[in-house]
């Protein structure tokens, strides 16, 4: 069972991130936890000791609401593993504290896509997506898809992309496929031939074989990273290793429709 | 479902007949064909023969024993009122072909709404922005004015997506299955795109939208794409989709952020700068 | 079964076709009853015979294609009408091949329902003399 934090707040985002999780739950035991944390004005926030503490409660349960109200309109058959937690703070703050604490081995979060990928990057950068040590899955959006790609380019290291990928869906029931890809400034994407992969691929695949884990598709593309981004939407969604900078790496995942999973080298934090 | 053609025999009208005849093959629709013209005394045989010939178009897209309308070899053109002709030709489903004097806008405007249609249909010259031949404004004016959901058709092609911009007004029911019958005949993607605004309560409402969509395909095992966009953004989104697309517009009430945004000058630019086809819901 | 007043079950997940269709069915002497959900559905069907069904294809749970064989099976005289938001050629063939009465394809007008009830109604009535 895989020990899974997912976080809700009463959006659309959160919606999505939910039906879609109940989804994933198809393919992947989950273990699932889910929180909320309620962000008072801090103009709102008031004394201390007992009168903080009451204040705190009422906005805990008003937050107990909403996380009862989502779960009830959302309809979700994935049961929970323990009752939805629910924080007063600072989101981003709280939620690190959680996962820590808590060893989770991933953790979930509704991202609305939009045709500008800046917010995409500041969701990279954050201090929650930098100090979480556990796979993300940013969930964009509803897909019905039964396939799952590893996306793999020259920039990605093969070991961290297939042992870390494999913590989550190496047990799932997804098919498996590698999407390698190469920039090239074009009017469609090109498929190439596979020996275009270079090492990076080749080792990917072997390392996925040692892993036990058969590869439906190979797919070499090349194109511009929106293009890309479109071709993946096949895919239930797109296992990354997190990239460390503004490159054409995260634009694909920016502009990417289907759910991005970022992991990373456990090792390195 | 009942389906009004509007044709004037030009390569981009006849270019449309292979999409309504896909169309009406998979819905079983009617089917009716319009052409307009200036006389109000006498009907155009040249009209009749265009119509003829696009009906006998749409006719040979079907296999002969899965035709759902009946031949037309023995029936009359009629006329029914000053300026006003047509045929019918009742199989298992009716096709109509129709001849009406007077403005081409408001002649499908008012036949759509005579017979109750639920879609018109029409192509447009892409070498003069989206046009008909002799008339100004043609898709235009039929896009504001029709009672019912318009599909402007600009080049009969593979479309791949349908892109429906949503704000916060209410959606109607009519105007989902529009847009569930094209997603479903061309085997497309659909991408629901909300458009944000400042306003909070604004920005809720177009959420709530939004949720209930896509838990409405989600519950019937559709895939639908979310975005949401900034509406400073819709126009440059909409104008810079791809020619594989149809946009869908949701025109909703007064208070519409889409009716404030595409008001007359934007559908214009829609219609004349966008490569995509463009479908006006209601 | 002899006509007194003609009985029609509507089935469709979305509650606003039957709410939209019950009222200005009834007002024009049908005996109607709605269902948003096929099981329940299929359970009434199985309590009493209606002379005319119509149904939605793509539900939730049983879907439509389904419950019309089951409802043919069960009462080979009910004239089905199958309503469907997502139609294709294969479906419509499937209908007819099942035996359906006619194929609606959605949006349509209460107008364009109330001609296909009121053939199907014909039939029946035909085939009662």
């Amino acid at each position: 069972m895989l020990k899974t934090l997912l976080y809700i707040n009463e959006d659309l985002a959160s919606s999505i991130a939910l039906r879609f999780t109940d989804y994933l739950s198809r393919f992947v035991n989950l273990s699932l936890f889910i929180a909320h944390v309620e962000e008072p004005d801090e103009n709102e926030q008031v004394g201390t000791g007992w009168v903080r503490r009451t204040w705190e409660d009422g906005v805990a349960s008003s937050g107990k609401r909403l996380v009862d109200r989502m779960l009830r309109t959302e309809n979700i058959n994935c049961s929970l593993a323990g009752r939805p937690k629910v924080f007063v703070g600072e989101m981003e703050k709280e939620m690190i504290l959680e996962l820590r604490n808590g060893f989770y081995q991933l953790f979930i979060k509704g991202y609305l896509d939009s045709a500008n990928p800046e917010p995409f990057y500041d969701l990279i950068s954050s201090s929650l997506c930098v100090e979480t040590s556990c796979p993300m899955l940013v969930v964009k959006n509803l897909s019905l898809s039964k396939k799952c790609a590893l996306l793999c380019a020259d920039s990605v290291d093969p070991r961290v992309l297939v042992e870390q990928s494999m913590k989550v869906v190496g047990e799932s029931s997804f098919e498996i496929d590698i999407v390698y890809f190469k920039f090239q400034e074009s009017s469609q994407v090109q498929i190439l031939d596979r020996r275009e992969g270079g090492n990076n691929l080749g080792e990917t695949e072997s390392l996925l074989a040692a892993a036990g884990k058969t590869v439906v598709n190979t797919t070499v593309l090349t194109g511009a990273p929106e293009q890309v981004s479109d071709y993946l939407k096949e895919y239930a969604l797109v296992v990354s290793t997190m990239p460390k900078r503004k490159s054409i790496h995260i634009h694909v995942l920016a502009h990417s429709l289907a759910s991005v999973l970022l992991v990373r080298d456990t090792a390195q934090k | 479902m009942k389906i009004l053609v509007a044709l004037d025999g030009k390569f981009y009208s006849r270019g449309i007949v292979k999409e309504v005849a896909r169309l009406s093959e998979s819905t079983l629709a009617d089917v009716v064909f319009l052409g307009v013209q200036d006389s109000e005394t006498e009907v155009s045989q040249s009209q009749q023969m265009v119509l003829h010939e696009c009906q006998q178009d749409l006719y040979s897209y079907f296999r002969p024993d899965e035709l759902p309308y009946a031949d037309f070899s023995l029936e009359k053109w009629q006329k029914i009122a000053s300026g006003d002709w047509k045929v019918s030709a009742t199989g298992m489903k009716e096709f109509t072909l129709r001849i009406r004097s007077g403005s081409v806008a408001k002649a499908v405007v008012d036949v759509a709404g005579e017979m109750e249609c639920d879609l018109v249909v029409l192509g447009c010259d892409l070498k003069h922005g989206c046009d008909w031949d002799g008339d100004m404004n043609v898709p235009l004016r039929i896009a504001e004015d029709a009672p019912c959901s318009v599909l402007v058709i600009k080049q009969s092609g593979n479309t791949r997506e349908i892109v429906s911009i949503l704000d916060q007004s209410e959606v109607h029911q009519e105007a989902i299955e529009m847009v569930n019958q094209l997603v479903t005949l061309h085997s497309a993607d659909l991408t629901i795109v909300g458009v944000q605004e400042k306003n909070e309560d604004k920005k809720d409402q177009m959420e709530q939208r939004m949720v209930e969509l896509l838990k409405y395909y989600n519950d019937r095992a559709v895939s639908a794409w979310a975005k949401v966009i900034n509406s400073a953004m819709v126009t440059d989104y909409v104008t810079e989709s791809s020619q594989n697309a149809i946009i869908a517009l949701w025109m909703g009430g007064k208070q519409s952020l889409l009716k404030r945004l595409f008001s007359h000058s934007m559908v214009d630019k829609l219609l004349n700068t966008s490569k995509s086809s463009v479908f006006i819901l209601r | 079964m002899t006509i007194e007043q003609t009985s029609i079950l509507i089935l469709d997940d979305e509650p606003i076709v039957s709410k939209r269709l019950k009222p200005s069915l009834e007002k024009k002497g049908y005996e109607v009853e709605t269902f948003t959900r096929s099981s329940e559905a299929l359970q009434r069907v199985t309590e009493r015979q209606f002379n005319i069904v119509i149904t939605d294809l793509k539900m939730e749970g049983m879907d439509g294609m389904q419950f019309l064989t089951e409802v043919k099976e069960l009462n080979p005289d009910t004239e089905v009408i199958v309503m469907t938001g997502f139609a294709t050629m294969a479906t419509a063939k499937e209908s007819y091949n099942k035996g359906v009465f006619d194929f609606l394809a959605k949006p349509f007008k209460l107008g364009e329902i109330f001609e296909v009830i009121a053939k199907a109604e014909k039939k029946i009535k035909r085939l009662e003399r």
